[in-house]
């Protein structure tokens, strides 16, 4: 049996792909493993921060998913690792875990996800932890709405292919490397579904098709 | 000229105290009007990806706290300097809110960038040239070699690097070109 901590840091609170992607990996862990999921929003209302680091620092596995933020991790998930940290160097005990993400971002191209990655991978090694590798995943927000696309469908085989390699390298670790996903689809398609749903939310807001382009603190007004 | 300084409360460090007083120097002696806001932990909220600042009210965010001033200001200046601490190799939790929530400031729309890779278009017809200059006491190859990728998949951005060698500085600084940029 193996304590396995799944971080969702995505900082919407409802329906994030992030929060969807762990539950999908939950389902390929072994039965008698112990799961905990965190939930960034109610960490951070609950102000709970201290029970869950309790919790992720007796975890053997410890999984991160979050989106892209600005090309890097969210700034909530960043003050949440760096007091994790501190919380550590008041704690006597090493941390002894094994450290996976899954990195979604909105644009097609999943490779963008590395450098995010990368400060995971950071971040586990200034925590004594080990990082193993992470799940980079393009056109994040397509995965749900449009799951039943074909180009959709393919990113999520390839999805489920990485929550098993996550699952297997927990049980026997091998020489492995991120896994990138980017979205098969036309460029040209992918931005027309993109901004039609933008604009679509946006009309139903009552913001016209001009209103969308306002430029509110332009310079000299 | 305005120019404008966005820097972290939290982490005034020796290395920071040098690289201020350099820069305010430096922007003294070219004759910039400075603002400054310096952002402290729980000052600002954290964007939550509700994307108001694009369906609900464009180009300004709906949480309304000190974030309106700061996109106001960083508008209204022709250089934007971040004095960012280096942090597992990116920007600092408070300078990255300010970051994410600059999130107004370009529109909804998808388009491919030089390098391949998509991106949204500027909601301005220009904008100011951004600096970020990020520091720490101890800065290894590798984070400084990530922290400047971060920064620059952000285009028509500056990224420098500086630990205890600060003597480059102002040289560096006098290599960019301190004007809007046309977009």
């Amino acid at each position: 049996m193996k304590n396995i901590v799944l971080l969702n840091w995505s900082p919407q609170m409802k329906g994030s792909t992030s929060l969807v992607l762990l539950d999908m990996l939950e389902t390929f862990f072994e039965a008698n493993d112990k799961i905990i999921h965190i939930d960034a929003g109610k960490s951070i209302l609950t102000k709970n921060q201290k029970n869950d680091y309790a919790s992720i620092k007796n975890a053997d596995i410890l999984v991160i998913a979050f989106p892209l933020y600005i090309y890097c991790l969210p700034a909530s998930l960043q003050e949440f690792l760096v007091e994790y940290k501190d919380y550590l160097q008041e704690e006597t005990s090493a941390t002894n875990q094994t450290i996976y993400a899954i990195i979604n971002c909105g644009f097609p191209e999943a490779s963008i996800n590395t450098d995010a990655a990368l400060v995971i991978k950071n971040f586990s090694e200034a925590i004594h932890a080990e990082y193993r590798f992470s799940i980079l995943i393009g056109g994040g927000g397509m995965l749900q709405p449009m799951h039943a696309f074909p180009a959709v469908k393919r990113s999520w085989n390839s999805i489920k292919e990485g929550m098993e390699e996550i699952v297997s390298d927990s049980k026997k670790k091998e020489e492995k490397s991120d896994k990138i996903i980017d979205l098969k689809m036309r460029k040209k398609i992918f931005y027309f579904f993109a901004e039609t749903n933008f604009k679509y939310a946006a009309k139903k807001n009552g913001v016209s098709k001009k209103g969308i382009y306002a430029q509110p603190y332009k310079k000299g007004q | 000229m305005k120019a404008y300084i966005i820097s972290d409360e939290d982490y005034k460090t020796e290395e920071y105290k040098v690289l201020r007083q350099k820069l305010g120097e430096f922007l003294a002696e070219r004759k910039f009007e400075i603002q400054e806001t310096s952002i402290a932990k729980d000052e600002l909220h954290f964007c939550v990806g509700c994307y108001g600042c694009w369906m609900k009210k464009p180009g300004e965010c709906v949480m309304n706290d000190a974030m309106t001033n700061i996109n106001k200001t960083f508008n209204q200046s022709d250089i934007v300097i971040y004095l960012s601490p280096i942090v597992f190799g990116q920007y600092s939790a408070n300078i990255k809110k300010a970051i994410d929530r600059g999130l107004p400031n370009v529109l909804p729309l998808f388009v491919p960038k030089a390098d391949g890779t998509t991106g949204h278009p500027s909601r301005y017809k220009t904008k100011p040239k951004i600096i970020v200059i990020g520091y720490g006491e101890e800065v290894s190859k590798d984070e400084s070699h990530l922290f400047q990728q971060i920064v620059k998949h952000r285009l028509d951005i500056t990224a420098l690097v500086f630990s205890k060698d600060t003597s480059d500085f102002t040289k560096e600084l006098g290599t960019i070109e301190l004007k809007r940029i046309e977009v």
